[in-house]
């Protein structure tokens, strides 16, 4: 039980960001929802750290409790957030003006396509989830993944060129 | 990787903000600790639910052998027959070797003198059963409590003997008939109930009874009086007397040792005739 709990303690540090991050760019880029949804999801695989089997990888089952609180934050608020209500959010840092623009474009071309494209792009490319992982998470092959994305980046592309 | 997916990677990612991050942590900690202390407590509350319940039981055990106990002694109602008599006579015992003091032995004796004689007086009330065997143990029962009456009263008389070693005789001689009143008023009440029942057995018992009293009463009175006589060392009772209450003999009354002033045993002889003008009464 103490080991467990020191291991999460080390997954806690590892994966934080990146729960951060998912939930960031799902829920209108609202920091303080993004940071409250992360800390009840490691609340939540605390409690849970029994049932987790240490001899396979923590992410795909962090980011799957992650992906469930999300469904059932959207459940409970009625709606899932198009990623253009915030879009303006978006502020990097040090990036000049053009390429910000360019970064909100392509967000913006994202939050366009269907949910199941949108969200595969994101683990992908925001998360940056394996096709492994990505597979796990959603729970289909990792063929069915690989070319789920390769179809999603072309919608994307054929977008972003019009 | 092509152009769009290198513009993907480079998606902005954000981070935890340090103060976000410090209050998951104590988030986390809280919980960890919490569930470590409901481990710590769900165990030790195993281990003290089969102590608390041993515990419990035992003591409401000892609570209601108390609680009983309690009844028993102090309840005129618990006869000879009772279950609980012998947790009675156990408390009884108790309160025995706790009187340490002559006092208080003289007053232990003098209660449980009257608890008996009380009984016997209880069991004399009652109706004599038909059955033979039953009747048996019901005389054997007032029997019982006369011969314990009649130890209690000899420890009596050895406590005030005692006494006697320390104080002065006319105290001692007050004190043993303030005593003996009360067996004395409850041996009149076993006789009237004997006379009733025509209980030869008992009248005999309790007369023997009365007239030890009296004559321990009466030993005791004479020498008082020797003491406030040290010259007039004459006894028509006893020479041993005149050396005056040192040896517990010297109050011990005997078929042979009758006092000159104890009153004739009138009503024993009354009753003996009674007995053999009339052999069926007594049952």
């Amino acid at each position: 039980m103490a080991s467990n709990h020191n291991g999460f303690i080390v997954h806690y540090n590892q994966f934080k960001d990146k729960i951060y991050n998912y939930f960031w760019y799902r829920i209108g880029f609202d920091q303080k929802t993004a940071e409250d949804l992360t800390s009840e999801v490691f609340l939540k695989a605390l409690k849970k750290i029994a049932d987790f089997d240490d001899t396979r990888p923590f992410g795909p089952w962090i980011f799957a409790i992650a992906h469930n609180h999300l469904i059932n934050y959207y459940k409970m608020n009625h709606r899932e957030l198009p990623l253009e209500d915030q879009i303006h959010l978006v502020s990097p840092n040090n990036q000049d003006i053009e390429e910000k623009l360019e970064i909100e474009r392509v967000i913006a071309q994202i939050n366009t396509l269907e949910a199941g494209d949108r969200e595969i792009l994101l683990l992908k490319f925001v998360d940056d989830l394996t096709n492994t992982e990505i597979a796990t998470l959603l729970d289909k092959k990792e063929g069915a993944v690989r070319t789920h994305l390769s179809r999603s980046l072309a919608k994307l592309r054929g977008l972003l060129s019009k | 990787m092509d152009y769009l997916e290198k513009k993907l990677t480079s998606l902005p990612k954000v981070k935890l903000s340090r103060q976000a991050d410090l209050k998951i942590i104590i988030k986390l900690y809280s919980l960890i600790i919490s569930e470590k202390i409901s481990v710590i407590w769900s165990f030790n509350f195993f281990n003290h639910k089969a102590l608390g319940r041993t515990v419990l039981v035992t003591g409401l055990m000892i609570v209601t052998l108390m609680l009983t106990a309690v009844y028993a002694y102090a309840s005129d109602a618990v006869l000879p027959a009772s279950p609980l008599y012998q947790l009675k006579r156990v408390v009884e015992k108790l309160e025995e070797k706790i009187s340490f003091s002559t006092d208080a032995k003289l007053d232990t004796y003098a209660k449980f003198s009257e608890r008996r004689l009380q009984e016997v007086l209880v069991l004399s009330q009652q109706d004599m059963p038909s059955n033979a065997t039953d009747r048996h143990n019901l005389n054997q029962q007032i029997q019982e409590g006369l011969n314990e009456a009649t130890t209690n009263i000899d420890s009596m008389a050895n406590q005030v003997q005692s006494i006697a070693n320390q104080n002065s005789h006319n105290i001692i001689a007050t004190k043993f008939k303030e005593k003996t009143t009360p067996a004395n008023d409850y041996l009149k009440q076993i006789e009237d109930q004997a006379q009733i029942n025509h209980d030869q057995e008992v009248i005999i018992k309790v007369d023997e009874i009365k007239q030890n009293i009296e004559q321990y009463q009466v030993i005791l009175d004479e020498n008082s009086q020797k003491n406030k006589q040290p010259n007039n060392a004459n006894t028509d009772y006893s020479p041993e007397v005149e050396n005056t209450g040192t040896v517990i003999e010297q109050l011990k009354p005997s078929k042979n040792l009758q006092p000159s002033s104890a009153p004739p045993n009138k009503q024993r002889d009354r009753q003996i005739d009674n007995s053999i003008n009339n052999p069926g009464k007594n049952q």
